[in-house]
């Protein structure tokens, strides 16, 4: 290993070399029905995003991110299903994985 | 940042700060068959239902815990053997705080499970050697002996080494006529060569009536935008 850091271990030495870790940058609590956030430190080239229902529902929201404008939105579904189905309290994490 | 420590990759990529969580490991075991799922199930691949395959005999498998044991913010990751297809629901009781996620897969062995939380603080370590890293809080956000999650990468990749999945999804019920509520569900196929995200329909149907399916039995709307990511997991050291 020519640069980095390592540490022994009981299960074996561990680097940095081909660490790997996804990082949270982002941990958003979404409390409505429809809506939309910034999220500036997010880049959809280097991670993603995953959706926690917090308030557990039937259906979940449609998210959509715009990568130029750095904004999640969220939506119901085309479809004509009710307000009940889905949840006003939710999580979305950012993740970047590089 | 102004204090604190950072870790770069060997590609030169940024994975790890001394301010941002990571993904413990809290917990990981093992689903075995439940039962054979006898009935016809539909798979629509497109949202305009202009065609659909139809699975028959699929083994289930059942993952139960209930609320508390299971948290929210609690990721469970599934193993995905090369050319196997997995569909993941999940559905709860909100007044029973009974949840259970069922897998549809091809295996009909059983199925590893790893679960994982975004933690901002790691238990302190027990051993007084190794590296801590704490954050501005003084909690400890990483410890050589901590299990976390140490190498993630995208949702689809060309590796065949990366084989455990957490995956979600955006997804609607429509109506039908059996008890089809409270499902979430996302399809994930291997192959030997790659990982492959199905935004798939999912939905039950009777052979004797798939000119109905619409309407009279449940289905799931999905749009494509399955997300997550994959993980590199050592199940030996984990």
């Amino acid at each position: 290993m020519s640069y980095g850091f390592e540490v022994l271990t009981s299960a074996g030495v561990k680097n940095t070399f081909g660490l790997n870790t996804a990082r949270a940058v982002r941990i958003y609590n979404a409390t409505t029905l429809s809506g939309s956030a910034s999220i500036p430190e997010f880049n959809s080239n280097n991670g993603d995003y995953i959706f926690l229902m917090v308030t557990y529902a039937v259906n979940q929201q449609v998210l959509v991110w715009n990568n130029t404008t750095k904004t999640i939105s969220w939506s119901k579904h085309s479809n004509s299903f009710p307000d009940s189905g889905y949840s006003s309290n939710f999580s979305i994490i950012f993740f970047h994985y590089k | 940042m102004t204090y604190g420590a950072q870790i770069t990759n060997g590609n030169g990529d940024l994975v790890f700060t001394t301010e941002e969580p990571v993904f413990e490991v809290i917990g990981k075991g093992t689903v075995s068959l439940d039962f054979v799922f006898n009935a016809s199930v539909g798979i629509w691949p497109d949202p305009d239902y202009s065609s659909y395959s139809v699975e028959r005999n699929l083994p289930v498998y059942r993952n139960q815990n209930s609320i508390g044991d299971w948290d929210d913010d609690v990721l469970t990751l599934y193993e995905v053997n090369s050319g196997d297809r997995v569909y993941k629901w999940e559905s709860r009781n909100n007044s029973t705080g009974y949840r259970q996620q069922l897998l549809w897969s091809h295996n009909t062995g059983s199925v590893r499970y790893v679960q994982v939380r975004l933690a901002s603080s790691l238990p302190a370590p027990s051993t007084n050697y190794g590296m801590v890293f704490y954050n501005e809080s003084g909690a400890v956000t990483w410890s050589d002996s901590s299990k976390v999650l140490d190498n993630v990468l995208p949702l689809s990749i060309t590796s065949t080494t990366n084989r455990w999945f957490y995956w979600s999804g955006t997804v609607a019920r429509t109506g039908g006529t059996l008890s089809c509520g409270n499902f979430r569900v996302r399809g994930i196929r291997g192959s030997t060569s790659s990982f492959i995200k199905e935004a798939s329909d999912i939905g039950f149907l009777s052979p004797a009536n798939s000119s109905n399916r619409d309407t009279r039995y449940c289905g799931l709307t999905f749009d494509r935008s399955t997300h997550g990511f994959s993980a590199n997991i050592d199940w030996n050291s984990v």
